[in-house]
């Protein structure tokens, strides 16, 4: 009996085709997906920071709000060096070793900003980021959605 | 049909049923986190190739957002800087798309490899890996040629100077993930962070620019199977904590306000009403250092208060 069920379990594996077993999957996915729908691809961000810039910066005084606004203006990026341009062939070599020479030599550059002005920047940052992610979680569900 | 020959007959049929059926893998259900883990391999490449954030940069910027950004001079502008922020474990990667500007005519476009403030430098120079000089890339530097560039922390700067109109660049922003972050600003001034320092001989800040209560709940310096016995002082110790206050951005020009040179757990809080609160672990890289904390925002009126530790309130009482 044994011998019967052992011979027909060879017999079966013997000579009947084995089939390759698969996973039952979707292929089918309806829809499509295009990166030139209206809404996609390169997309300009209007943005427009409501922080009172200048206006935070200056300490105004109704006689020299106008001179002390170009100052403070121009004192809020701090160079160590100024640049000055070579007009002849003679000079543009030397020009060119000094103007490399004094990058090098210069400060370094710095944005004087406040704390305050800062954390303001961070805030924008951060609701920049969140609108962000939020459209693209909104593109992502209506193409899971199509 | 004789009862003997059922039985192989019902083993054949069972193994011609089992050869020529269906077999199915065991299915594995996650969790997916991932929003695009539901969608095919196909879609989501798609997706992340299709749409790419973009929009104009101003003068003086804020970026935490990864995407495509340009910058065209309306008009001469001679003194801009964008800062770019992360998460804590992430870095900054900069690609240069297109860049259009006069380096001989004055113009410059400089990549800095951290924040500068007021002249003041984060990381500081004690606590960063490069010399300043080398902390800076210069687009107009023609033996530095690089149009990728990326930060050590998770907080990068350019500064710019074009001076005619029309001309301008396009860049490329991405985070890159850091597995051991050293030098953070936080972008927020709530959270919880571990710093982890395995055998690494370096120091490294986690800056929270608010008025800041601190509360450490683990640290661990040296190895574990050392007796810590607290000491009267650190001085002399090679791994410690500092908490640092100020006014500054520089980690180096801050007032300590906390050292703590041994291992504890629990909750250990402090109050720091400063406009920039750090803590620095310095870490000789002997032993694998790790430190967490928690640090929540303080409020205008515990700004007035009466501080709590017992340490005179230099930030705020200088005000």
């Amino acid at each position: 009996m044994n011998k019967l069920v052992l011979a027909t379990s060879l017999f079966v594996l013997g000579f009947l085709p084995a089939k390759e077993s698969h996973p039952i999957t979707n292929t089918h996915r309806s829809g499509s997906y295009s990166s030139e729908e209206p809404g996609l691809g390169l997309e300009q961000w209007d943005y427009s920071p409501r922080l009172p810039f200048h206006q935070n910066l200056l300490q105004e005084t109704p006689d020299d709000s106008r001179a002390t606004a170009q100052r403070q203006e121009s004192s809020l990026v701090t160079l160590g060096y100024t640049i000055s341009n070579s007009q002849t062939t003679g000079e543009r070599q030397g020009g060119e070793d000094m103007f490399r020479s004094r990058r090098y030599n210069s400060k370094p550059n710095s944005l004087d900003l406040t704390f305050h002005l800062l954390r303001e920047f961070l805030g924008m940052a951060k609701a920049e980021k969140l609108a962000q992610k939020a459209e693209s979680n909104r593109l992502i569900m209506e193409s899971i959605g199509k | 049909m004789s009862s003997g020959f059922k039985v192989p007959l019902h083993i054949l049929l069972l193994w011609l049923v089992i050869l020529q059926g269906q077999a199915r893998y065991i299915e594995k259900n996650e969790v997916v986190e991932d929003t695009l883990g539901l969608l095919n391999t196909e879609l989501k490449r798609e997706l992340s190739q299709g749409y790419i954030y973009s929009r104009n940069l101003k003068c003086v910027d804020m970026l935490s957002v990864d995407g495509r950004f340009t910058f065209s001079a309306d008009q001469p502008q001679l003194h801009c800087g964008t800062f770019f922020i992360g998460n804590p474990d992430e870095i900054i990667s900069l690609e240069y798309n297109y860049v259009n500007i006069d380096c001989q005519g004055g113009d410059f476009l400089k990549v800095f490899d951290g924040w500068i403030l007021k002249g003041e430098k984060f990381p500081s120079t004690l606590d960063h890996p490069l010399p300043t000089s080398e902390r800076y890339t210069d687009f107009c530097d023609s033996n530095n040629i690089r149009t990728e560039i990326r930060s050590s922390q998770n907080v990068a700067m350019l500064f710019f100077r074009i001076h005619t109109p029309g001309n301008g660049f396009t860049l490329t922003v991405k985070k890159l993930v850091n597995p051991f972050p050293c030098n953070v600003i936080s972008q927020t001034p709530d959270g919880r962070f571990t710093l982890v320092i395995p055998h690494q001989k370096r120091n490294c800040s986690f800056s929270i620019i608010y008025p800041t209560e601190i509360r450490i709940s683990e640290l661990t310096l040296g190895h574990f199977n050392d007796l810590q016995i607290p000491a009267q002082s650190c001085a002399g110790a090679t791994d410690f904590v500092q908490l640092l206050g100020g006014n500054r951005l520089d980690p180096s020009r801050m007032y300590p306000v906390a050292d703590i040179c041994y291992s504890f757990s629990g909750p250990a809080q402090m109050k720091v009403s400063c406009d920039n609160t750090v803590v620095r672990i310095v870490s000789s890289g002997k032993y694998i250092n790790r430190l967490t904390f928690e640090y929540s925002q303080l409020g205008r009126h515990e700004l007035d208060k009466q501080n709590e530790n017992g340490v005179e309130d230099f930030c705020y009482a200088a005000d």
